[in-house]
């Protein structure tokens, strides 16, 4: 073949390797070494393999070799020739198509020239590469999205011919626009302002044509436009955005859409219900913008940045990148791209037209807005925005790997429905239970209907049971529909009158009388709760419709006994008691429940209830191990009845939550009813706080959020809100939740003894002051009392506070020796702190006693062992202090309980300072200055530096130069 | 005697997936980033490559001044730890090219095999990548390494590597429709070198008109192309990659 000769290895210095030389190449004259493949020139083997096709003979049209008809074996210029020949072209079949050359490659997939064999022309086909997410269901979703866009009859539509499936593929086949993409075309010839504005008002018109026949496209992007060859714009892909959407995962939506540059904020967000032609307004806005400027409207480094950049910011004044852009048209193009939907043309066709204005010479409609004004105003209202604020810093904080949570981003549901107050009509006021009850059992079937959004009894449970504002109320709670009722008990019969009332028309969509025997009442409340679902058009599925057959109890006076325990806790919760009473509620609920199941031991509600409130109790003391058992029985007892009912499950989700502190479990039980209870902000509040244990906090928040952007009037929610920004010391968004709730239930002393404690940790004593005017020692709220007590000692006013307490102690008849002797503890510090030395070892001295006794049977709670700390601290004796305290830490260690135990840390600090141990302390408070927690001290709110320098506590530290550091000292 | 028109023709290559079209995301390499080494696919993944690309790792070694015994023990040293946990940090924090992640982490390991300067450990037996035998060529001391040609040793057996893949598919494709024979020969039209034979000697070798061995010649090249993007796409953690990677290959083939 060649000449062949060895290179001695002194010349292989001269090159990039140490192999033998085989030989040289005869046609580019390199080296061949021993390490080429096939012993051939890869340099000539690359060129050749890579060249284009050249000779026309290839195609086989012509052969210079003559016609050979005849001879079997000959490849002729006829069909076979080429057949054959189109053969070699080929990249591979797709159904009928031969795909021919890739000519365009984005997210969601290739798009090749292909020819149609059945009709013998060349067409384009897009090739949707799913991989791992070709689930049955997404490829029925593309194949209704293709096939609906395939009706569209649009010039500038590109048509759809054929929409196919195979092998997880899905492809469909289009008209063949011989051009190219929007994009690629103006980066290499860039458009005058005029020939973009006409441009984008002929797609605009388009994209009219289609929201006509009901189609969004969802996805407009210069990627999306072709031009033909005459420079005329196409459209394509429609709907398909829609494809890659499922319930859960955004994610995977960015991911196959590729850049979000061009996305809506309501897109972003996941905000399914805002989505609607203006999204396609924005869109078209974006690809103005990117056609003027020659960029996008946001584009960050990444995907995550880009969506950051596009929610938060406003996207820069395009002359500001192109001074020749003329201002009216740098209007229209910024008033496609407001973040408030509402904000935006209504129509692409009104942009269209404002858009030929502008070509015209004609004054155009958009007014010029101020900078200022745009967005900012929408992104705080929107609360999904705050929800993806949440996540965006949740994310953040996950190490870079992009997931967001379907939790985070739900769909509203549309249809709503509140449950106000049922009137109680009896003469016997001690049946208003039964009235409480019967709206509580309506709502939990209601909320068990996925298609509805029922709002909670707390949030409604201010309003009148038949109040005169109907649409003003619908629309604060955020539901267009309204159930009244009335209840009225006699004996054994029971009228109950519902009426489902739609607010804003004010008209009956339906009314029903019930008169039922006490026997038959059973079934009443899911027949109401069908009815409205029927009424309001909400879809039962077969398995609610079951659900809702189901008869809690076949056995009347279980069922009233339950109705009972249910009222009592329903108020046990209503807010602004005192431990002590709320407890007292629990516990007649309690025996309510224990009743109901005595009587009936199948009723599984009521065993999932009565478990749910031993938990809740346990949850409070800590130790009772009578409680903790009672409330495993009764939860095994419902599993046993109906294992996978929510009720059961809450209860579930609730024992593992507060019996075991088994936070991760709990989440998962918690996350999966909130599956089969769409419209419950109960289980997501229940995800927030277990989230909080868990020290994920931000995600506390954000499911806060999510279950406030359902039930916006429910205090409750709104407390736990605030005690979530508290910790993580957003005092700013923490004060205005605390204005919702002081909104909704005015002068409420939780809720502006709250209020109070965050101005304390700012440092603003007095405008806490202000707030705290009002509680004294008939004060029966705990903790407006607490945060009173609180306040005097920041204010150094001991004389008072010690006044306040003793009145409080002897006021108050405490429920046990337990509270008595925590108050104890309260009033001995104090003492000490006023100079009272000898009455604070007295009081001291009885406050051990108590708790000494308590604590022996007791080792595991929390609150006992802290007291008994702080008892011995009072009393002087630094061993046994400190030592309690160090034992309180190693009860529970931080990672199971990421909420609490910094306080622990917080009370060792304490009697650290007490006693004199003064760099520990030091160092504890600094940590603790970097935690979100649930403060003892300065609960709800959490220590600040402020905090640290008013605080007569730490005194004894102020000479400590650690103390002085930046740390501690800096602003507030 | 004229052989059968449809074997001739070449038409009987192995059926090509559609695979290798359109689902970019299970190419090797994007299956390790996704997965960022974590799932067993993507550990199945990542030896796989490994054991694809080792030889440019152990020139890499050879050329650093290695003896041939330890080159080949500093190899499987390095991919052991690389497929091991502790690693895979890096993978995650990796958005490029396999090849430049591979000689990146490379240089890493080296850097602190010197300095620990004691016996490199082999993976625990079950993580060995076998290292086929080397050619008698290879085993060729080496003179005290310069970095830069170090490095120029890896790009350009990388690129070697892939070549002799492409080729090797290529050929088991053909062999596997009994067309050996015409693979050889069309083999030899790829470096077109004058005085190799003609495609009319070679097409009446074979039995087939000119016509018919350009156009096997034709589907031959067209498929190398294929091959060699998807070799290249098992290496990279995006479709926009391949083609740079590609002009890469034959800057360093070229060079």
């Amino acid at each position: 073949m060649g000449e062949f000769y060895g290179v001695p290895r002194e010349s292989t210095r001269e090159t990039p390797t140490m192999l033998r030389v085989i030989r040289i190449c005869r046609k580019c004259g390199a080296k061949i070494f021993s390490d080429a493949p096939e012993g051939l020139c890869p340099r000539c083997v690359l060129k050749t393999a890579l060249a284009m096709p050249s000779e026309a003979s290839v195609a086989g049209v012509s052969d210079p070799g003559g016609v050979d008809k005849l001879s079997r074996g000959a490849v002729t210029a006829g069909p076979d020739g080429k057949k054959a020949a189109r053969a070699a072209e080929m990249l591979g079949e797709l159904g009928d198509y031969e795909l021919l050359e890739e000519i365009g490659r984005g997210g969601q997939g290739v798009v090749f020239r292909a020819r149609q064999k059945s009709l013998n022309r060349t067409v384009a086909v897009k090739v949707i590469s799913l991989g791992q997410w070709a689930s049955k269901a997404h490829l029925k979703r593309f194949r209704l999205e293709a096939e609906a866009a395939a009706r569209l009859e649009h010039p500038g539509i590109v048509p759809i011919h054929e929409v196919g499936e195979r092998d997880g593929s899905c492809y469909f086949s289009m008209k063949f626009v011989e051009g190219g993409q929007l994009d690629e075309v103006v980066r290499h010839a860039p458009m005058s302002s005029r020939q973009a504005a006409e441009l984008v008002a002929r797609v605009a018109r388009t994209v009219h044509y289609a929201h006509e026949h009901g189609i969004l496209h969802r996805d407009i992007k210069p990627g999306n436009i072709l031009l033909d060859a005459k420079g005329e714009p196409h459209l394509t892909d429609f709907g398909l955005a829609r494809l890659v959407e499922t319930e859960s995962t955004v994610t995977r939506t960015l991911e196959v859409l590729g850049t979000p540059s061009y996305m809506a904020p309501e897109q972003a967000v996941g905000n399914n219900a805002a989505i609607g032609s203006v999204t396609d307004v924005y869109g078209l806005g974006a690809v103005l913008y990117q056609l003027l400027t020659g960029q996008p409207p946001f584009a960050g480094g990444t995907t995550y940045e880009t969506i950051k950049l596009l929610l938060d910011t406003e996207p820069r004044q395009p002359r500001l990148l192109n001074p020749k852009i003329d201002r009216d048209l740098s209007t229209i193009c910024l008033k496609c791209l407001e973040k408030d939907p509402k904000r935006r043309y209504s129509s692409a066709l009104a942009l269209a037209e404002d858009l030929e204005r502008w070509l015209r010479h004609e004054p155009i409609r958009a007014r010029h807005t101020g900078i200022f004004a745009r967005g900012r105003k929408w992104l705080q209202r929107n609360p999904t925005r705050a929800l993806l604020a949440a996540s965006l810093i949740a994310l953040a904080a996950a190490a870079g790997w992009i997931v967001w949570k379907s939790e985070f981003i739900r769909q509203p549901v549309t249809n709503g429905v509140a449950v106000l107050p049922f009137e109680n009509l009896s003469p016997d006021p001690d049946n208003t239970y039964f009235a409480e009850g019967i709206q509580e059992e309506i709502l939990t079937r209601l909320a068990s209907i996925a298609d509805l959004k029922v709002i909670s009894h707390t949030s409604t449970q201010h309003y009148q049971s038949k109040p005169r504002n109907l649409s003003q109320i619908a629309k604060q709670l955020g539901v267009a529909n309204v159930l009244e009722g009335s209840v009225q008990k006699v004996a054994d019969q029971v009228r109950v009158n519902v009426q489902l009332i739609n607010a804003q028309t004010d008209s009956h969509l339906w009314a029903e009388s019930y008169d039922r025997n006490l026997t038959d009442m059973l079934g009443v409340e899911s027949e109401i709760a069908k009815r409205i679902a029927e009424s309001l058009q909400a879809k039962l599925t077969g398995r609610e419709e079951e659900a809702l057959a189901v008869k809690p109890t076949n056995n009347p006076e279980a069922y009233d006994a339950y109705l009972r325990g249910l009222a009592f806790e329903i108020r046990s919760m209503s807010g602004s008691l005192p431990s002590s009473s709320s407890r007292g509620l629990e516990e007649k609920a309690t025996s309510f429940y224990e009743r109901a199941v005595q009587l009936d031991s199948n009723f599984a509600i009521a065993w999932a209830r009565l478990s749910r409130m031993d938990s809740s109790i346990y949850f409070d003391s800590g130790t009772d191990v009578t409680r903790r058992d009672a409330a495993k029985r009764a939860l095994e007892k419902a599993q046993k009845l109906q294992p996978n009912s929510p009720e059961t499950l809450l209860a579930l989700g609730y024992y593992q939550y507060q019996v075991l502190r088994d936070y991760g479990p709990a989440r998962t039980t918690f996350g999966r009813i909130s599956k089969t209870l769409p419209g419950s902000s109960e289980v997501l509040m229940a995800l927030g706080r277990v989230a909080r244990r868990e020290g994920h906090w931000n995600e506390s928040i954000a499911y806060h959020e999510q279950a406030l952007a359902l039930d916006p009037r429910n205090v409750e929610l709104l407390i736990g809100a605030a005690w979530t920004y508290g910790p993580l010391r957003q005092f700013a968004t923490a004060l205005k939740i605390y204005d919702r709730a002081l909104d909704i239930r005015p002068n409420d002393p939780d809720v502006t003894a709250g209020k109070a404690t965050i101005y304390q940790a700012q440092g603003n004593l007095p405008e806490a002051a202000r707030l705290l005017a009002e509680v004294n020692a008939q004060t029966n709220a705990d903790w407006a009392f607490r945060t009173k007590i609180t306040q005097l000692r920041l204010e150094r006013n001991y004389g008072e506070a010690v006044r306040l307490l003793q009145a409080h102690l002897a006021q108050f008849p405490f429920a046990s020796d337990y509270w008595r002797g925590l108050a104890q503890v309260d009033l001995a510090l104090m003492q000490r702190r006023a100079g009272d030395t000898a009455g604070a070892k007295a009081t001291a001295e009885q406050a051990r006693n108590t708790l000494e006794q308590l604590h022996r049977d007791q080792i595991g709670d929390v609150n006992l062992a802290a007291g008994l700390s702080q008892a011995y601290a009072a009393m002087g004796e630094k061993e046994s202090a400190l030592a309690a305290a160090e034992r309180l830490i190693m009860l529970l260690p931080r990672t199971k309980d990421a909420a609490d135990a910094p306080a622990r840390q917080e009370n060792l600090a304490l009697i650290q300072t007490i006693f004199g141990e003064n760099r520990r302390a030091i160092t504890t408070l600094a940590q603790l200055l970097q935690t979100p927690y649930y403060s003892w001290l300065y609960g709800p709110g959490v220590v600040t530096p402020a905090l640290l320098r008013i605080d007569p506590i730490w005194d004894p530290l102020r000479a400590n130069p650690a103390f002085r550091k930046p740390a501690i000292n800096k602003q507030p | 005697m004229p052989v059968d028109e449809h074997q001739a023709s070449g038409d009987q290559v192995a059926p090509r997936t559609q695979r290798g079209i359109v689902a970019f995301t299970t190419t090797q390499w994007s299956v390790v980033l996704e997965a960022q080494g974590e799932s067993p696919a993507a550990q199945e993944a990542l030896e796989n490559l490994c054991r694809t690309y080792w030889r440019p790792v152990y020139s890499f070694v050879r050329r650093e001044g290695l003896g041939r015994e330890e080159a080949e023990d500093v190899t499987q040293g390095f991919f052991a730890q690389l497929l091991e946990r502790k690693r895979l940090s890096a993978v995650r924090k990796e958005k490029g090219r396999l090849r430049s992640f591979l000689l990146g982490a490379l240089k890493y390991f080296l850097a602190d095999e010197r300095r620990r300067a004691m016996a490199i450990k082999r993976g625990k037996g079950q993580r060995l990548i076998p290292l086929e035998r080397l050619r008698v060529d290879e085993r060729i001391e080496m003179e005290s390494s310069d970095p830069v040609t170090a490095e120029m040793i890896y790009e350009r057996r990388w690129a070697l590597t892939i070549l002799e893949h492409v080729l090797s598919r290529l050929k088991d494709e053909y062999r596997a429709v009994g067309n050996a024979a015409l693979f050889d020969s069309l083999k030899q039209l790829l470096p077109d070198e004058p005085g190799s034979p003609s495609q009319a000697d070679i097409a009446a070798q074979l039995g087939m008109t000119e016509n018919a061995l350009r156009q096997a010649f034709y589907r031959f090249r067209q498929r190398y192309q294929s091959l060699l993007r998807e070799e290249i796409a098992h290496t990279v953690a995006t479709p926009g990659d391949i083609e740079d990677e590609l002009r890469h290959l034959i800057a360093v083939i070229e060079a």
